[in-house]
């Protein structure tokens, strides 16, 4: 951890949350779902040789449905018993877990962004289908944040059928930036560049499809290769992008797996980070009561917590105050 | 005559497009100096505050503040000004350094604002410093390169000066040599 505000002592939490009621319910959990895998498995499988035998028997028709019936009845099992066991994980251990962190956070698992200031960003153009939740909001140090759970998708439409491909899916986060400005600046991943090379990339960058301001050209070399910056003032742009912010950026970009996306807007920090599961979610199978879970979970809010000091949010050495919360301005 | 037509409407379109390219960098590196002048401006208007805060404790470093920015209306060339942000930024630090030798006057109001507002128009130089010598570069780039090299002495263009970062921010901070002074 970067300093004393996220010094975490992920087994005395995890020990205040296992006890009494809630250790027993995640154990009853665990015993259903092995009940359920085997309710489920007893009906997909004998559906799926059902299935595949229809073809050569002279049952042809009736086998092929029966095998289907199987199938889909083990599927719907299996599903709704994961929905419930999501759900719980989140409403119940979720909220407890992030209690127990004793932080200035509060958690909403049903809550999230709403689409209209998801939509404002304008960070990944335009989708047809919109979800969000896992809200987690509140303070580390001076820093107000809020973070949630997003999944978009863009419908495809072909002559048979229709479809929804997903565009993004993960964390958002928005922080109470440390300076004030006033116009807006995007970070974008430097997909051009990294195709057609510095020379054709910079002059793809520089057409600017997405019309959202124009293209600030950086000084540090690596920050380039990995984004592209575009801002409606290339002086508000270096005052925010200073050289040390931009060494952080690329840490933090260094620790990720998929290209992240940064907006500033509002006197507001907004950052994407691409998940491929559910944030603050249970996997589908393995065990939700044992320790190595619930310490996955709060490692996964202590990642988030930890942007703001791996960004040095907390100093506040110029003008701006902070402010009571992000989603204030 | 059409043929020949064609080539000198090419070549007038390619005129205009390279003389206002050119222009629009001339005056991007003119807009981004007008902005360091600027800050230098807020920085200087700034030190009568500060000096009036702390003079009591600290005549020395006053003074010399008082000097430089005393200094900033006779500064003309890139030069001048480059000198005279690379002096106040020394003094300025000195100034901050010694602040902390005085907790009473470190924790006043008035001087914490006056710190808040000196740290936010400090970021916003170095921004502006940026933003010129980003202008600048282009620029010279832009005279310098293939085909605007051959339109660059018609226009009387020349290759503009960068604005040197002050050392101070360079180099690593002698702290100690700071609070020997």
């Amino acid at each position: 951890m970067s300093n004393d505000l996220l010094q975490v002592d992920y087994d005395s939490i995890i020990d205040r949350v296992l006890t009494g009621e809630l250790d027993s319910q995640l154990a009853a959990y665990d015993r259903q779902r092995s009940r359920v895998k085997k309710i489920g498995m007893a009906l997909i499988v004998p559906g799926l040789i059902l299935l595949l035998g229809s073809h050569i028997l002279k049952f042809r028709e009736i086998g092929a449905v029966c095998g289907m019936l199987l199938m889909i009845g083990g599927g719907v099992i299996m599903a709704w018993f994961y929905k419930r066991q999501r759900d719980f994980y989140r409403r119940q251990v979720m909220v407890q877990l992030i209690r127990a962190m004793d932080m200035a956070l509060t958690y909403f698992p049903d809550k999230g962004l709403s689409r209209s200031r998801f939509q404002k960003f304008k960070l990944f153009g335009s989708f047809d289908r919109y979800r969000s939740e896992d809200l987690l909001s509140g303070t580390v140090g001076k820093t107000s944040f809020e973070a949630a759970e997003v999944h978009i998708e863009r419908r495809r439409k072909t002559k048979k059928s229709t479809s929804y491909v997903t565009i993004f899916r993960g964390v958002v986060f928005i922080a109470d930036f440390n300076k004030k400005f006033n116009c807006r600046t995007a970070i974008l991943p430097d997909v051009a560049e990294r195709c057609f090379g510095k020379l054709v990339g910079n002059f793809l960058q520089s057409l600017n499809f997405s019309k959202e301001g124009k293209l600030v050209k950086l000084e540090n070399v690596e920050f380039e290769k990995h984004f592209a910056v575009y801002s409606d003032d290339q002086h508000e742009a270096r005052y925010l992008l200073t050289p040390g912010f931009m060494e952080r950026l690329l840490a933090v970009q260094a620790a990720e797996k998929s290209p992240i996306r940064v907006l500033f807007l509002d006197n507001n920090l907004v950052m994407t980070f691409t998940r491929s599961g559910g944030w603050l979610e249970p996997p589908f199978t393995g065990s939700i009561s044992s320790r190595e879970m619930l310490e996955r979970s709060l490692r996964e809010v202590v990642g988030v917590l930890d942007i703001i000091q791996k960004l040095d949010l907390n100093t506040r050495i110029w003008s701006k105050q902070p402010s009571a919360a992000a989603g204030d301005q | 005559m059409s043929v020949l037509g064609i080539i000198v409407l090419v070549f007038v379109v390619l005129f205009i497009f390279i003389f206002n390219s050119l222009i629009m960098k001339r005056n991007l590196v003119d807009n981004a100096m007008a902005l360091i002048d600027a800050y230098l401006k807020k920085r200087c208007d700034l030190i009568p505050n500060l000096v009036a805060a702390a003079a009591k404790y600290m005549q020395h470093e006053s003074e010399t503040l008082t000097r430089i920015a005393e200094m900033r209306s006779q500064a003309k060339s890139v030069g001048d000004k480059s000198d005279l942000d690379r002096q106040m930024t020394g003094s300025l630090r000195n100034f901050m350094v010694q602040l902390e030798a005085y907790p009473d006057l470190k924790a006043s109001e008035n001087i914490m604002q006056l710190q808040a507002a000196l740290n936010e128009i400090e970021e916003q130089l170095a921004a502006a410093r940026r933003t010129y010598n980003s202008a600048v570069t282009d620029f010279n780039n832009a005279i310098q390169m293939f085909p605007g090299c051959f339109f660059a002495p018609m226009m009387r263009l020349s290759k503009r000066e960068l604005f040197a970062i002050p050392e101070a921010e360079k180099a690593n901070v002698d702290v100690k040599a700071l609070f020997d002074r």
